[in-house]
């Protein structure tokens, strides 16, 4: 059993509840010893579940509350599934996995607000099932080169320092060729990861922003400095890395601020190792705004102008949005990413076209634009 | 357990009516209940508890004012004997409960009460707020507690027009003097419009850090505020537009270009054009309606001729790229 050494700070979770099912796992010994002096509590039925649940939406902030409360159960539906995407967008073919749902961070914009129903962190600890079904899947996608990762429904690294699922997942995909496994994150402790091969099909992707964002609207997670250091050091040790610029987010200065990050990526991370970068413009559910203004009352971000865009989302302006992903996909070219494959996310075609001079017919474009041959061609 | 009922009755002045603590309803409709009671009496006595010595009322606010309009100087009520106010008032509110809906206000008065007689937050959210038909979170005991704190003048209105919780949680952002400044505008506006006003107002203030005061106060507004040549609906429907503008400036231009070259191309009508909602599209859409064949070709004879025009590509044109962001002033 793996366990948190002493002087590595925990995600601040204060109570731990069990799913009686989850309690003979390996896992969940293994959260356990990491979480010592955290008061725990079995949780016995549905009943116990829901009074537990109820207390904690109750509180004067049911969100917060419930980053504080870890629930460990497992998973009776599928781990795995296609990225949902939106509507009337082009995806781009990947495939998430569902191992742990919320997340510890708490940023203003984050979706998971509103998304998911139950407010606490849940961790599924059935890993054995997960593994079976992860077989199964890849039998079944034999034919095709197939990007996965965590870090959907929650960060795939916050919980890391007391799950240690990271190194059981790429001990899982290390190897597998056809196979693209992604980690997603803010948080910049890799001390978990352990080195990877060569040619890994193993990436690490951080989630980035202008610092000023970083800062006042991403509560929790490191400055983005330290993310980019915490990148090189995953690039040194043998992974390739991916960034994700999503949600971009129009504030006075933002170019300069923008630029800054970029520049000072493509200075720190080696260029041979990125495997691509994707832009997401702010975007959210019209029922979060009223979310992100009960909880953050300071923030400014949400007042932007914002349409209905055709997915029921609330998107900057097309000519706006069109200005952000111009000019960042032009930063990105700049400083030396002229090469390295680049996507939106949740975008439509016309986007595409107006911005990367690109129109993919569908998701197998953008999927087989992301296979590790095109990154080598893209690198070389 | 609740205390004992004496029936007895009370000359109306007796009542110490200025003690409000446990009253909810603040603009009754009276006239049906005057008339009921002219004509059959008053048949469900109001509820009196002792406070001090002093008669105070409990439950029957309406009937007590109605029994004032019709200037009985005798009522019977029933005295409750309860020291305890958070008893007492739940008592009032399970005794409404049973024969009527709460309004908006009402309900907003029910939780402030509640509040300040100690009833802990999550009895309120659990025992309470469901009866009320109140989701019971946090996000809106915190709105309806908000309410329960405008002026007066705020509550009049929302009474009045029965304005919904969305709209009236939103006063509660402005300050009474905002609000005072405000009121003449928003009246002869309809809800959507009025929650519309609000929404820009506070969403330009927030972005712009500034208060709704002194958006108001800004050139333009006070230009149309101060003209003589306009009623008071057409101010309030041009501070709205230039709310709107303020805003949405990139859409508001992209949508009064695209209006201004439909008007100088003279475009047909009979045939309606409109873009993709919020321009997310290049899409276009035009429609006609036509009876017969001779309707249909003179349509499509309008359409040739204005897409003959000069002008004509001139509606696929857009405003320019926005322009560089500026920093914040210092």
């Amino acid at each position: 059993m793996t366990n948190l050494p002493a002087n590595r700070p925990s995600p601040l979770v204060e109570k731990v509840y069990i799913d009686k099912k989850s309690l003979d796992s390996a896992l969940t010994e293994r959260i356990l010893a990491n979480l010592r002096g955290i008061p725990r509590e079995v949780v016995r039925g549905p009943r116990h579940k829901q009074t537990i649940l109820e207390a904690i939406r109750r509180s004067d902030d049911p969100v917060r509350e419930g980053k504080r409360t870890l629930f460990l159960t497992t998973q009776k539906g599928r781990f795995v599934k296609p990225c949902p995407c939106t509507p009337r967008a082009i995806g781009c073919g990947y495939f998430i996995i569902n191992l742990n749902l919320q997340c510890p961070l708490d940023c203003t914009y984050c979706i998971l607000q509103h998304y998911l129903a139950d407010p606490w962190l849940v961790v599924f600890t059935n890993l054995e099932d997960l593994w079976r079904e992860l077989e199964g899947f890849l039998e079944k996608q034999s034919r095709r080169f197939v990007r996965i990762g965590t870090g959907e429904l929650g960060d795939s690294l916050a919980l890391d320092p007391i799950t240690r699922l990271s190194t059981d997942l790429i001990s899982h995909f290390q190897g597998k060729d056809s196979v693209s496994f992604e980690l997603k994150t803010k948080t910049a402790d890799i001390r978990n990861l352990p080195t990877a091969g060569a040619s890994s099909n193993i990436v690490i992707s951080w989630s980035l922003n202008a610092e000023r964002i970083a800062v006042e609207e991403e509560i929790g997670a490191p400055p983005v400095a330290e993310r980019i250091r915490a990148a090189r050091d995953a690039a040194n040790k043998g992974y390739r890395i991916g960034f994700h610029f999503d949600p971009l987010v129009r504030f006075p200065g933002w170019e300069r601020d923008y630029e800054a990050v970029i520049h000072s990526l493509f200075q720190t991370v080696p260029r041979s190792n990125l495997a691509w970068i994707s832009l997401g413009a702010l975007r959210f559910p019209p029922a979060l705004k009223k979310v992100i203004q009960t909880r953050f009352p300071a923030t400014t971000i949400i007042y932007d102008e914002f349409i209905l865009g055709q997915d029921g989302k609330l998107r900057y302006f097309r000519p706006l949005r069109l200005e952000l992903f111009r000019k960042i996909a032009g930063m990105i070219k700049k400083w030396g990413g002229e090469n390295i494959p680049l996507y939106l996310c949740m975008e439509g075609s016309n986007i595409w076209r107006e911005v990367l001079q690109w129109k993919p017919r569908g998701k197998r474009d953008v999927e087989s634009a992301l296979t590790p041959r095109s990154c080598r061609r893209n690198n070389n | 357990m609740m205390k004992i009922f004496k029936p007895k009755v009370l000359g109306i002045h007796d009542l110490d009516l200025e003690d409000k603590r446990f009253r909810i309803s603040e603009f009754p409709a009276l006239d049906p209940l005057i008339l009921s009671i002219r004509k059959i009496g008053l048949l469900h006595p109001p509820i009196i508890t002792v406070r001090d010595g002093r008669f105070v009322l409990v439950s029957g606010w309406k009937r007590v004012s109605a029994c004032l309009k019709l200037r009985m100087m005798r009522l019977p009520v029933f005295i409750l004997e309860e020291a305890d106010d958070l008893k007492a008032f739940l008592f009032a509110l399970y005794e409404n409960l049973s024969i009527r809906e709460f309004s908006l206000l009402e309900k907003a008065e029910i939780l402030s009460r509640l509040q300040a007689f100690g009833l802990p937050k999550s009895r309120t959210m659990t025992e309470v707020m469901p009866l009320l038909h109140i989701p019971p979170t946090a996000i809106y005991r915190d709105g309806y507690l908000t309410i329960a704190t405008l002026r007066p003048l705020v509550k009049k209105m929302i009474a009045e027009k029965s304005l919904p919780f969305s709209l009236a949680r939103m006063f509660a952002e402005f300050t009474a003097h905002d609000l005072k400044n405000m009121m003449p505008l928003l009246l002869p506006l309809g809800q959507n419009k009025q929650k519309e006003v609000l929404e820009d107002l506070l969403e330009i203030s927030r972005r712009r850090r500034i208060s709704p005061g002194k958006i108001l106060r800004g050139l333009e507004i006070q230009a149309i505020l101060r003209s003589k040549k306009w009623p008071a609906v057409q101010k309030s429907e041009r501070v709205r537009i230039a709310l709107r503008r303020e805003r949405f400036p990139h859409l508001t231009a992209w949508g009064e270009r695209f209006q201004s070259a439909l008007k100088e191309l003279h475009w047909p009508k009979g045939i309606a054009v409109e873009t993709a909602p919020y321009f997310e599209t290049d899409d276009m859409e035009a429609a006609f309606r036509f009876k017969d064949e001779k309707e249909f070709r003179a349509r499509l004879r309008d359409l040739l001729d204005v897409s003959s025009r000069k002008d004509f590509p001139r509606l696929f044109r857009r405003p320019r790229q926005p322009s560089r962001s500026r920093e914040k002033p210092k």
